[in-house]
């Protein structure tokens, strides 16, 4: 693997955008730093010079896409002993390829990518609003409610990581408020001109709308459909079957998410 | 028509207790994405196009709700 420099910018993003369903946010960190990020570095391989592989180091995680996993299998778990991270993200080619390399000091998840083409328009799209930067905090509250997700992230570093996405416009924040408070929230954790990838979907079990949740999910949809965006989200392997029978939305990939224990 | 119903809630749902549930939504039997997916099923099965404005929570309550909802989405595709 040799680190990607300026020069190689322009056909390393056009190798990305061929293959985006299975390297979304390698292509997106790509097209929105290039190659020059403080804490980001990309590497790639290459057979022919045409590029099979990639790997970027975004902080403390590694996302990796390779279309030639059995040559460059050695090449990818070298450089990923040399840069230890807390997380290593992938199309489930290359993770399950790598996985037992890794297993004394990482877990290791599946999941599915999917692509969202329609959206429904429901009563209460009227009340939807975009987040500013003075909710954040409530944002972030409402999210740490959960157990699962408030396991992992303290309010106060949610509340920088919220305010710090809105400064740069990586993505937007949607909620719905009822008494003046806030009880559901989703985002696009990121956006480029053709792309956005949704996340961040919370209700509060204070919500009196049992489709308060439905109804951010589609609006999010709808909003970046009509701007022409193809709407991506990554959710668990057990909900395959409820995504197979959705209209208009499209399994196109398989992902794997290695988690360093203890962390 | 109600059993093609039931075929597609216990494929899509959290459970199979629809035949005795009197409200699949406060009993967590269907959750939103769910909604989308029986949406979809439901436009497949029964060729019909369910309009937004139709999403409404008291249209996926029980199965009696669902059918009327189909019915009336057949009647106004006429």
């Amino acid at each position: 693997m040799k680190e990607a420099k300026t020069k190689d910018l322009d056909r390393l993003i056009a190798f990305l955008k061929e293959n985006v369903d299975h390297c979304i946010y390698i292509y997106i960190d790509v097209i929105q730093y290039g190659l020059d990020h403080k804490y980001m570095k990309v590497w790639f391989a290459e057979n022919d010079s045409e590029i099979t592989s990639v790997a970027m180091k975004y902080y403390d995680s590694f996302q990796l896409f390779s279309k030639n996993v059995q040559t460059d299998r050695e090449e990818i778990i070298k450089l990923l002993e040399e840069n230890s991270v807390k997380t290593i993200s992938g199309d489930i080619n290359i993770i399950q390829s790598i996985e037992t390399k890794f297993n004394d000091d990482y877990d290791v998840n599946y999941g599915i990518v999917v692509k969202e083409t329609k959206y429904k328009k429901l009563h209460g799209f009227e009340k939807v609003e975009i987040a500013t930067k003075d909710d954040c905090p409530e944002i972030a509250h409402l999210m740490c409610q959960d157990s699962e997700f408030g396991e992992n992230y303290d309010e106060d570093s949610l509340i920088k990581q919220l305010d710090d996405r809105m400064t740069s416009g990586m993505g937007r924040n949607f909620v719905i408020r009822e008494n003046g408070e806030i009880v559901g929230h989703v985002a696009t954790f990121a956006e480029t001109d053709d792309l956005a990838v949704q996340s961040g979907l919370m209700v509060s079990e204070k919500c009196s709308n049992v489709f308060c949740g439905l109804i951010l999910h589609e609006y999010m949809k709808g909003i970046s459909l009509e701007a022409g965006k193809t709407v991506y989200a990554f959710r668990i392997k057990e909900e395959m079957k409820k995504y197979e029978k959705s209209p208009g939305t499209i399994i196109c990939g398989q992902y794997g998410k290695m988690t360093r224990r203890g962390e | 028509m109600e059993q093609q119903i039931l075929k597609i809630l216990k494929e899509i749902g959290n459970g199979d207790n629809f035949e005795t549930s009197e409200d699949f939504l406060s009993e967590g039997l269907i959750d939103s994405f769910g909604v989308i997916a029986l949406v979809g099923a439901l436009e497949e099965q029964f060729e019909i196009e369910i309009d937004g404005g139709d999403i409404l929570p008291e249209n996926f309550k029980n199965m009696e709700a669902i059918v009327n909802l189909i019915t009336k989405t057949k009647e106004e595709g006429m």
